[in-house]
């Protein structure tokens, strides 16, 4: 990539050829060589001639051209940079009226994403199909991750440490931001502000592991923990289920479906190694499966195929290299 | 993948009719579509590049001059290109690809630029020269527009045949640059500009809503 010719310095050549060959057509076969180098060249130098076109109808102004003053450079055009893919967030879900005074419990149905206040000023975030008990008192806050994956953000409040339990895992904060996921019996971590300590309690020593902002640790049972430094950007990607989306950066087709089908009860199926392992970027709404696969099947060119509650995406039986429906014109 | 070469080596350059097509039906939307490119998020793309490959795609499609909604015709190309670059990723970008295809509703659009293209023309042609830098418009207006020959624009003005083309050259980039970001206006340039800015941005809330 890096001796790939810019697009601006084939501009140039192009405009040099343009001039050289209208001046001199004997120029033209050595022109025609540098044209089949690459789609670009030739690109660029049809479109310097149509520009070079468009200025000889200037021949219809006639001579009283010549004599005019050069009028001041007009503005520049300040054409608003696109917003681009600017996701818009939902308010949808948000703004529960669920204050827990002491005790109680918060479960989110698959699909479901919800937002919820706690007694002591903190809030929690429940993902989908999340069961969360709480307990506070003037002592302790106590929150216990039955299953599914919720971010706190903690009231700073010394006196009352906040410990996540999740199984056999515990999270120690004392006013942070983070959250804890549980699948099986692996647990991750992920903090977005301040320090929390992590540890599981069936190891033999039950060390802490301490996870500052912008990185996250996975506590599998069978390995020790392992802390990562995430950029901010696949932090705020993981996260990205807090306002109902999926952040696919760079994950691949396989890891994709999963995610979805956390989400969903139409579950998503990949027919085929290759494409499981394809890498993708992209955000969706998660509970949007369509979406999603409408975008795979422009994107990769696969198949869609319903059945019952399953959705299969497979390789197109052709080439897969141009769906029926983007034949050029 | 594609055949633009000729057999000897050498690529076939279009005759002079596609050439005059292409500059009344696909450069005057040039503007548009790099403003579409930006608006689709498709930043990972070069707009530049797709919009090279799109000139010699369009140019080497057999019977292009009969097509009748050019500024359609620019549009579904580039798009074309777009989605096989990102089938060759390494990595796609799904979304922005998802985005291309819901935007291939604009193309269809009445063009009322198009239309007004073709009348302000002339004027749009005279306000890119004029607005050259001096030596350069000056040398440019013999060229083109009293169609001397690049010795007798050299002799007239006491320079060189080799400045002469430098001047051509900065000339026609010049012109090229300011298609592409659609800043020549027409008989009113303010007014056919301010338009069209508007209009942009007016598209840009109604998508980031």
């Amino acid at each position: 990539m890096s001796d790939r010719k810019s697009a601006e310095e084939i501009e140039r050549e192009a405009a040099e050829w343009v001039v050289r060959v209208d001046s001199d057509p004997a120029l033209a076969p050595q022109l025609e060589i540098w044209a089949a180098e690459d789609p670009r060249h030739a690109g660029a130098y049809y479109r310097a001639l149509s520009a070079w076109r468009l200025a000889d109808r200037g021949r219809a102004l006639g001579h009283t051209f010549a004599a005019r003053q050069a009028s001041g450079t007009s503005r520049r055009a300040l054409i608003a940079a696109a917003a681009g893919l600017a996701v818009s967030v939902g308010a949808a879900g948000f703004g529960w009226k669920v204050w827990l005074d002491g005790r109680g419990s918060l479960r989110t149905a698959v699909g479901e994403i919800r937002w919820a206040p706690l007694a002591d000023g903190s809030r929690a975030a429940l993902n989908t199909s999340t069961v969360l008990d709480v307990s506070m008192d003037a002592a302790s806050r106590n929150i216990d991750l039955q299953s599914g994956e919720a971010w706190f953000d903690v009231e700073h409040d010394p006196s009352r440490p906040f410990v996540v339990r999740s199984g056999p895992v515990r999270v120690r904060a004392v006013g942070t931001s983070f959250s804890v996921r549980r699948y099986g019996d692996d647990f991750e971590v992920i903090v977005t502000e301040g320090t929390v300590e992590a540890w599981r309690e069936d190891t033999p020593d039950r060390s802490a592991v301490k996870v500052s902002a912008g990185r996250r640790v996975s506590l599998p049972a069978t390995a020790e923990p392992e802390v990562t430094l995430s950029p901010t950007s696949e932090i705020e990607g993981r996260l990205a289920w807090r306002t109902g989306m999926i952040a696919l950066e760079g994950r691949s087709l396989r890891e994709a479906a999963e995610e979805f089908n956390r989400y969903n009860g139409v579950q998503l199926v990949i027919d085929g190694d290759d494409l499981a392992e394809k890498r993708i970027v992209g955000w969706f709404r998660a509970t949007d499966v369509d979406a999603f696969t409408a975008a795979a099947s422009i994107a990769l060119g696969v198949q869609v195929r319903k059945t019952g509650n399953t959705i299969i995406l497979s390789s197109s039986s052709d080439d897969g290299n141009v769906s029926p429906a983007h034949q050029p014109l | 993948m594609r055949t633009d070469a000729g057999s000897r080596g050498g690529l076939k350059i279009p005759d002079d009719s596609v050439i005059a097509w292409l500059s009344a039906n696909v450069l005057p939307h040039e503007a548009d579509v790099r403003a579409w490119l930006r608006r689709s998020g498709l930043s990972v793309l070069d707009p530049d590049d797709l919009i090279q490959e799109a000139y010699a795609r369009i140019a080497a499609s057999p019977g292009c001059t009969q097509v009748q909604n050019g500024r359609a015709y620019f549009f579904a190309t580039v798009r074309n290109l777009a989605l096989e670059h990102f089938r060759r990723a390494r990595i796609v970008r799904v979304d922005a690809m998802a985005e291309i295809e819901r935007l291939r509703i604009e193309d269809d659009a009445p063009s009322t630029e198009r239309v007004a293209f073709g009348r302000i023309e002339l004027a749009r042609v005279s306000k890119l020269i004029e607005e050259l830098p001096n030596r350069c418009r000056q040398v440019f207006v013999l060229r083109k527009v009293h169609a001397l020959p690049q010795k007798e624009v050299a002799r007239r003005l006491g320079i060189s045949e080799n400045t002469v083309e430098k001047q051509m050259v900065k000339g026609l980039r010049l012109l090229l640059d300011r298609l592409a970001r659609g800043e020549a206006g027409g008989n009113s340039p303010d007014l056919a500009g301010t338009h069209e800015r508007q209009k942009v941005r007016r598209r840009d809330r109604t998508r980031g809503g």
